[in-house]
């Protein structure tokens, strides 16, 4: 079945072309409005009848700018001139631009419509009501996945396992999730080593399973349960006891209690 | 009607212009060297008072107050007296100003980096010194009142409007944002906490950018733009309808800078619309601005003023059009905490105040110098310079943004972050850093140009330090009638107070219910205050401005409490918290969880040597940490001031509260013993420990107990 899509990774991704549009847009628009600036300074060194005969036609965009903003010719400038002057500095009195105060307008009635939803009809989640719902859609497809599937180990029973494409699952794991405690490595950071002879809680297969399984109460061991499936977590616990012996360097030094195999 | 003669102060506007430039130089130059610590962590020279965390306010502080706050001042002192017909009121105010203002600045540039903080951005000086600022700030209001009162022009100008607005409203946000009690002389806490002292300092740090970056601004422009174009404004009506809906709708928006916090949903939800609002009153300056040219276009051309001030006008319309969509919940998500944020204000300083200011400067220099630009080719290579500077500044940490925030979020198939080591997310875009710096480096180039070149203009002309004009005085009658707002223009004490009216509202609105409705920030009965020992690392914490790159927020994502192992951030768990300090930038982890996530020899070798436990790390090293020690002295004098603004500390536990420090601290360092560390009690790591491995862990007594 797939079910694959996570609800939170689809709406990512529409927020993410949002975005992408957003600033390919601003970013469109800046270069058209450099282009123009660099073709200005170019005017520079036209002639007097070329630009002239450049005023004639205007382009299409000159139009639609002063339709928006419905300019009044420049001829009739001195009649908007209001008798006011500051220190030379004189004003116009041209009316608000006609898009400019639709623009206004659309943006309250955004504001009127964005408190409606969010806070009077409540038709859309808040934050906190958001977070469930990402959460739910997250463990639903957890549940999906692990359907109906009966396993013939659990912590006490589990074996070693030595299939090379199960280990290699085990360390692709190991290398992205524990190794950010542990060191990809398994020489340990913030964790302990995993490489010694010595654990804090024991060094068997069925030890270090339940470790993984349940996490280590007030350490930042967290609980894998939930996370990964018994065989994932075998696998995992599989990979970790292959490290024995491998001396990695920097490695950190002995921590908790010398376990050796068999006893 | 008699002709009065007077003369206009030139002279304080030259000392003004002289302090932008030395200021600018400076401020730009700590800015390269923050940029270059970022991929180069080594220039933070092992050193206390170089480091990322202690510098990084430098620069906001250097090129906010000094460079932007003298260029303002230098502005606003020669267009008033010409726009009212006035010399400026008191010749002693104006100097007073000036020498204040410089004092101030020095006084920043010697706490700062002794890690004397509040640690609240933009408003990070403590206490003695915002003291002063108030006083001088009241000194430039008294100082500009005054003017406008004696003026000799009847109604007042758009650019005076902006002006009153500017003092008005920086006075409130600084008076109340500054609200802390004393511990030491330079020591204080924030009269707020948690979610309040966030919404407070938000209101206050959104509005600096409104009313200290932007109002002053508008007001400088509509001067300069059109005495440089030769052209009259285009819209006076414009000038009322953007200038009233600006300045009464900006002071909605600063909780746009909490958006997915702990932050009450209705708050965050009038962030975000009036941030909407603002996008017309924004574009009607930028509009007003642009429009002027109509017809002037030729000149703009020729003139680096003029090219300068478009390049502004500009860069302001596409950062109040930014601003405004990063408002919207969704791009939020993405952008906030990430490099966006830095781009998104760099576009606007340095394009916006930057250029303004450099065009003024083009301006004026000669004006006042009584000759030509020594140099118009140099002043187009400032211009190109500049320009490419932005660019290449701002699209690196636009794509750094995006890239780590998508890191951050990205799940693999089987539900696992992609990316569970913030490491990897970080190493991903130092390259970007690196180009950011170079961006930074050619606007910086291009300020140097631009020094030398007022240098030469200035040598090549003589200075008039006093203006004559002559205007006849304004006589003592009523005038009635006239349009509604131009009668408001001949009443500039009405003026101000309705101006007072418009920008108190949307604060009142927001502060007045996150303060005295309870369900706002429902409490945890299991969040208790900080121990002795804490409390110092917390200090610590602050000294170090951990805060610039930390944040201590995990917001409701799971993506976030995934990473962060835990639940996300709630409103009641900051209550003891004085000041806050969510941050609002990751360079760094959120640290809201970290309590418990690793023992005490990790944060004890991490501190000495982040490399050492995260390899590749671009975090500074802190070896002082280790031989500084904390003074017990203090302890009761902390205690009992954030008793006094509500911290529930038991009567008499000063007197104790060291005896506890100790104990709390041996047991630190007997840990570190058992692995084979050996540090004295009183060491500073001992009490960041502490204070580290106590974040965010309160609350999982509550679900501890919950389960029980």
């Amino acid at each position: 079945m797939d079910n694959n899509t996570l609800f939170s990774q689809e709406s990512m991704l529409y927020i993410t072309f949002g975005l992408v549009l957003v600033v390919a847009l601003l970013v469109l628009i800046v270069a058209v409005y450099v282009l123009q600036l660099l073709k200005a300074f170019i005017r520079k060194d036209m002639t007097e009848e070329q630009l002239a005969a450049e005023q004639m036609e205007q382009g299409w965009f000159a139009r639609l700018w002063t339709k928006w903003n419905s300019f009044r010719p420049m001829e009739e400038e001195e009649e908007l001139l209001l008798d006011h002057d500051y220190d030379g500095i004189k004003e116009l009195d041209n009316h608000l631009p006609p898009w400019w105060k639709w623009l206004f307008y659309l943006t309250i009635v955004y504001s009127v419509i964005y408190l409606m939803i969010f806070h009077v009809f409540k038709s859309s989640p808040l934050q906190e009501e958001e977070y469930e719902l990402e959460m739910t859609a997250a463990a639903k497809m957890k549940q999906v996945e692990q359907v109906e599937v009966v396993y013939d180990f659990d912590e006490n029973t589990v074996t070693l396992t030595t299939d090379q494409t199960e280990l290699a699952d085990g360390q692709k794991f190991f290398a992205t999730q524990c190794g950010v405690c542990h060191k990809a490595d398994g020489g340990g950071l913030a964790g302990p080593n995993l490489t010694d002879k010595y654990w804090r809680n024991g060094g068997d297969i069925t030890d270090v399973y339940k470790v993984i399984k349940n996490g280590v109460p007030g350490t930042a061991m967290i609980s894998w349960e939930n996370r990964l499936n018994p065989i994932r977590i075998r696998n995992v616990a599989s990979y970790v006891l292959s490290l024995q012996g491998t001396n990695p360097p920097n490695a950190l030094g002995p921590d908790g209690d010398l376990y050796e195999p068999g006893n | 009607m008699e002709l009065e003669k007077f003369k206009y102060d030139n002279k304080i506007v030259k000392y003004f212009a002289i302090a932008t430039v030395i200021f600018g130089i400076i401020g730009m130059l700590v800015g390269l060297m923050i940029a270059t610590q970022l991929f180069l962590p080594q220039l933070n020279l092992g050193i206390p008072y170089t480091t990322f965390g202690r510098i990084r306010p430098l620069h906001t502080n250097a090129v906010i107050f000094a460079f932007v706050g003298n260029a303002m001042f230098a502005g606003v002192y020669y267009s008033m007296q010409r726009l009212l017909k006035a010399r400026m009121f008191s010749d002693t105010l104006s100097y007073i100003h000036f020498w204040g203002w410089q004092l101030i600045i020095l006084a920043a540039a010697i706490t700062l980096p002794l890690g004397l903080t509040t640690s609240k951005e933009y408003a990070e000086l403590e206490w003695p010194i915002d003291i002063a600022i108030t006083i001088i700030w009241v000194v430039f209001g008294i100082n500009m009142i005054g003017t406008i009162l004696k003026r000799r022009e009847r109604h007042m100008y758009v650019a005076i409007w902006f002006y009153i607005a500017t003092f008005v409203t920086v006075a409130v946000l600084h008076v109340v944002n500054s609200f802390e009690i004393p511990v030491t002389m330079f020591k204080s806490y924030s009269w707020y906490a948690g979610v309040q002292d966030a919404l407070v300092q938000w209101w206050y740090g959104h509005n600096a950018v409104a009313f200290f970056l932007t109002t002053p601004f508008l007001g400088l422009m509509y001067y300069y733009l059109p005495k440089a174009a030769n052209r009259p404004v285009y819209s006076y009506k414009l000038s009322i309808i953007h200038f009233w809906s600006l300045i009464f709708i900006y002071i909605w928006a600063g909780p746009h800078h909490l958006l997915y916090t702990s932050l009450p949903n209705w708050a965050q939800s009038l962030g975000t619309v009036f941030s909407i609002m603002l996008i017309a009153p924004s574009w009607g300056g930028m509009l007003n601005g642009l429009l002027t040219l109509r017809g002037a276009w030729d000149r703009v051309r020729e003139d680096p003023v003029l090219k300068f001030m478009v390049v502004a006008v500009t860069a302001y319309g596409m950062a109040t059009l930014e601003g405004p969509l990063l408002s919207i919940k969704n791009v939020n998500a993405i952008a906030h905490f990430t490099d966006w944020i830095i781009a998104h204000v760099h576009v606007g300083g340095l394009g916006w105040n930057g250029f303004m200011i450099f065009g003024m400067l083009y301006w004026l220099v000669p004006k006042m110098w009584g000759t030509k630009l020594w140099s118009t080719k140099a002043a187009n290579i400032h211009f190109w310079l500049g320009t490419l500077g932005i660019i290449v500044y701002a699209l690196p940490m636009y794509t750094a943004g995006v890239v780590q925030s998508l890191m951050w979020k990205s799940f693999n198939a089987e539900g696992f972050l992609e990316y569970p080591n913030f490491l990897e997310t970080v190493t991903q875009i130092v390259p970007m850093y690196m180009m950011r710096a170079i961006g930074g480096l050619l606007y910086f180039t291009g300020v140097i140009i631009m020094a030398v070149n007022l240098v030469r203009t200035a040598k090549q002309g003589s200075f008039k330090a006093e203006e004559t004009a002559e205007a006849p005085a304004l006589e003592k009658k009523r005038i009635v009638g006239g349009h509604w707002h131009s009668r408001w223009e001949r009443k500039p004490v009405f003026f101000t107070v309705l101006v007072l009216i418009a920008i108190v509202i949307g604060g009142v609105v927001e502060m007045v219910p996150t303060f005295l409705i309870k369900s706002n920030i429902p409490t945890i009965a299991s969040v208790k205050p900080y121990t002795p020992l804490e409390l110092h690392g917390r200090d610590i914490y602050i000294r170090e401005g951990c805060n610039n790159c930390h944040s201590q927020m995990v917001r409701p994502f799971r993506s976030e409490t995934e990473r962060y192992r835990g639940e996300y951030s709630k409103a009641g768990e900051f209550v003891y918290d004085h000041p806050f300090l969510w941050g609002s930038k990751r360079t760094g982890p959120d640290l809201h969880r970290v309590g418990g996530a690793y023992n005490n020899v990790w944060h004890f070798n991490h501190m000495l040597d982040p490399t050492s436990t995260s390899p590749g790390s671009i975090m500074p090293p802190y070896p002082w940490l280790f031989e500084d020690e904390i003074n017990p002295g203090l302890t009761a004098g902390k205690i009992k001031a954030l008793r006094t603004v509500g911290v529930p500390y038991a009567e008499g536990f000063e007197d104790v509260a060291n005896d506890d420090l100790m104990k709390q601290a041996r047991s630190i360092t007997e840990d570190l013993k058992a692995s084979n560390v050996e540090i004295i009690e009183t060491a500073e790591i001992v009490a960041l420990i502490a204070y580290l491995q106590r974040l965010g862990t309160d609350i999982k007594v509550e679900s501890t107990n919950q389960n029980q």
